[in-house]
């Protein structure tokens, strides 16, 4: 297969730089859908009268419409907000031709993210033992004290692996932007090369270094949930299913069978 | 309830024993009716937020499941409510905390966390909780309902001491023979309602009403072996 | 923002009619895809071997990277690998790409649904199997394997509306399904009410997800009446 080799080695520092937008985008992306889960889990839990309903017939929508149509909604529709706002109230400036296609992208992604991260904050909340939030209330904490000191912190351990799987997808989903005129790493890995047609080498480095990434952030966020929680055991060679546990032994004691039925 | 009274709830699984307890610091909701904690007063139908805090502030509660806060040592756990809720210093708050968890023969796990230790080591702690604000009145949900067997004498010795101290406290327990020996007064309910209650003595001994006598008839011969007083 | 209102209306029974293509390209997949899933998981429980090890890799690969660049990779690589048998695929459908890609990418993820649920069965009802007399094929089919499917439904479900969801992002190779019917109007009226063909699209993926749900809530409804026993509902 006559691959353009030299062309990849050539392009990976060029990709590479693209790195920074993407992790910005992630991590900004990411920031605004836990916030917007907080508020939306805090109004999902509380059950607030007409909020309630309205966030989560919003939620069902958001997550009802492929990833790429909102990114494109926001792509085409953001613009046309800020232009209206900006004619009818003169508070923001519309320069068509310095659009930040950046902040729409992470607008999509928040939002997006927001409602999937929601039922991370939801169940993660719910899952904390009732009784804590009694205890706190019987030492005299208000609701506030209780869910700063006691059941925040412990709900957020129990939310870190679910938070930590949405943190990887969305560190991939941003390759979607490359859609919308963001020049993420995707983007920029298809646009150098632009003029030698060597497309698909282009294409490779871009994926040698998102794996690349995407391992390194895997270990990390894994060894951040076995700090956490520390009562988490490595589950890597599976051996923890009852079933498998039986196999093995059934494979591994021959001659040692321990006296037992 | 007197100062230095200690009062037991007692009755079958069910009979609204443990909701009664909950109501004094409002962790269960009442209907109507006032609890009045050391001359403070909070109308139970209707009331602040911030009333019903200020009463929890003058109590404290041991429970069933102990509900230690998991994600705090077990110094932390008794100093928690002191610095937080009381706005006692640090240095203040663990001097009372290494006293109290001293008593109860705690001092050697200060900084382990509630998952090390076994249901005694936690309820022993839950109970220095309780205690660390100096509340005015202790209220013990069924406190050794969880444990294990052997672990049930120390958790009752250690309810016995504090009594001694004169604390008020308001006991929903099954131990018969543990309440007949540190109660002033026994309040039996079935149902929801309180059937009948007095003197511990008389009600235990000379039980006037006859769900009550049932009740004592049903529990009494096996526990009166464990506790020979 | 709010001019071309009247797009909506016409782009709706336009991108009606290509609501069979999408299903097209999520339903195929899914098929191949919940096979293929099932081989590498066998693969990869067995934990040795040079296949274990190239299975491996080659599922980190595919949860590794972004689907989209999946799509190209395939979309430009397949036809120079399949020029080293002297095949020309150039000018192969789009479409038959991104089924490559997406079964590539789909069978990954389904493939480690199955091994979560896999590794915890409970021993008790595979011995029980092997009591009323069950040899090792016989076994797996009636009680691994429907045990394994049951514990993993949740997330084939997510797993399920996700693919759904990205069928979306085929259009970029030129498959002509929902989306990309949509771009196309979009591109056709160069900008004017573009909000409004996309919400179009976006309430038919809308429709078919809800459907998906429905059908998804039914087969745990089914599937939980064996747990209830008397009280089934």
């Amino acid at each position: 297969m006559h691959l353009n080799y030299g062309f990849i080695l050539e392009d990976f520092p060029v990709v590479l730089k693209a790195l920074r937008v993407t992790f910005a985008l992630t991590l900004i992306s990411y920031l605004g859908a836990f916030l917007i889960a907080c508020l939306m889990g805090s109004v999902i839990l509380h059950k607030t009268k007409i909020l309630y309903p309205i966030l989560v017939g919003f939620n069902t929508i958001v997550k009802g419409i492929p990833l790429i149509l909102q990114l494109l909604f926001c792509y085409y529709g953001i613009p046309q907000v800020i232009k209206a706002i900006s004619e009818t109230t003169g508070l923001i400036t519309y320069d068509p031709k310095n659009l930040s296609y950046f902040g729409f992208a992470a607008v999509a992604f928040s939002v997006n993210y927001g409602a999937y991260m929601t039922d991370v904050v939801v169940s993660s909340f719910k899952a904390v033992d009732h009784g804590q939030r009694e205890a706190a209330a019987s030492i005299g904490m208000t609701t506030a004290q209780g869910i700063l000191y006691i059941t925040g912190p412990q709900a957020l351990a129990i939310a870190i692996p679910g938070l930590s799987n949405y943190f990887m997808w969305l560190l991939k989903a941003t390759s979607l932007a490359s859609i919308t005129n963001v020049f993420e790493m995707l983007a920029v890995a298809r646009a150098s090369t632009a003029d030698n047609y060597a497309i698909l080498e282009g294409y490779i480095v871009a994926a040698i270094i998102y794996w690349g990434v995407c391992l390194i952030a895997e270990s990390l966020l894994k060894k951040l949930n076995q700090l956490v929680n520390h009562e988490v055991k490595e589950h890597e060679h599976g051996r923890t299913g009852t079933y498998q546990k039986e196999a093995w032994r059934k494979r591994n004691l021959k001659g040692c069978e321990p006296a037992g039925e | 309830m007197n100062e230095g009274e200690v009062v037991a709830i007692i009755g079958p699984s069910g009979s609204g024993k443990t909701t009664l307890l909950r109501t004094v610091n409002f962790l269960n909701p009442a209907d109507s009716g006032a609890i009045s904690v050391d001359g403070y007063k909070v109308d139970a139908g209707k009331h602040k937020h911030r009333e019903a805090l200020r009463l929890r502030k003058k109590t404290g509660m041991v429970f069933q499941g102990y509900n230690l806060f998991k994600n705090r040592t077990v110094l932390q756990n008794v100093t928690e409510g002191l610095i937080k809720v009381q706005k006692k210093p640090k240095a203040e708050a663990e001097e009372i905390a290494i006293r109290l968890l001293t008593q109860v023969r705690m001092d050697e796990k200060l900084h382990s966390y509630p998952s090390q230790l076994s249901g005694g080591q936690q309820q022993r702690v839950g109970i220095c909780r309780a205690l660390a604000a100096s509340p005015k009145v202790v209220l013990l949900d069924e406190p050794t309902s969880a444990l294990d067997p052997e672990l049930v004498g120390e958790i009752l010795d250690i309810i016995k001491e504090i009594a001694k101290t004169g604390i008020t406290m308001l006991i929903v327990t099954h131990e018969i023979a543990f309440a007949r020996e540190i109660a002033n007064r026994v309040v039996f309910m079935k149902d929801g309602v309180i059937v009948e209650q007095g003197q511990a003595k008389e009600v235990l001994e000379h039980p006037k009403n006859q769900e009550t006598k049932n009740f004592l008839k049903a529990l009494l011969p096996e526990r009166s072996i464990e506790y020979v007083i | 923002m709010f001019y071309g209102q009247e797009l909506f209306g016409e782009a709706l029974p336009i991108l009606i009619r290509f609501i069979p293509v999408t299903l097209f390209y999520f339903l195929v997949p899914t098929g191949i895809s919940l096979l293929l899933g099932a081989w590498i998981c066998k693969v990869r429980v067995g934990k040795k071997g040079i296949l274990y090890r190239i299975v491996s890799l080659f599922v980190s690969f595919f949860r590794g990277t972004p689907g989209l660049l999946q799509l190209y990779l395939v979309f430009f690589g397949l036809p120079q690998i399949a020029a080293l048998f002297g095949a020309d695929i150039y000018r192969w459908h789009p479409g038959f790409f991104y089924i490559v890609a997406t079964c590539l990418n789909f069978s990954s993820f389904v493939s480690e649904a199955y091994r979560g649920a896999y590794e915890a069965i409970d021993t008790g009802q595979v011995e029980a199997g092997i009591t009323i007399g069950f040899n090792r094929f016989q076994n797996f089919i009636y009680v691994i394997a429907p045990l394994t499917l049951k514990t993993a439904l949740p997330n084939l479900k997510n797993l399920e509306i996700d693919l759904l969801k990205g069928t979306a992002t085929a259009y970029v190779i030129g498959v002509v399904d929902v989306m990309g019917r949509a771009d196309k109007l979009v591109a056709l009226h160069r900008g004017y009410g573009q909000l409004w063909i996309l919400s179009a699209a976006g309430l038919i993926y809308l429709g078919i997800n809800i459907i998906v749900e429905i059908f998804f809530r039914q087969t745990e409804k089914s599937l939980r009446i064996s747990e209830r026993g008397i009280h089934a509902s």
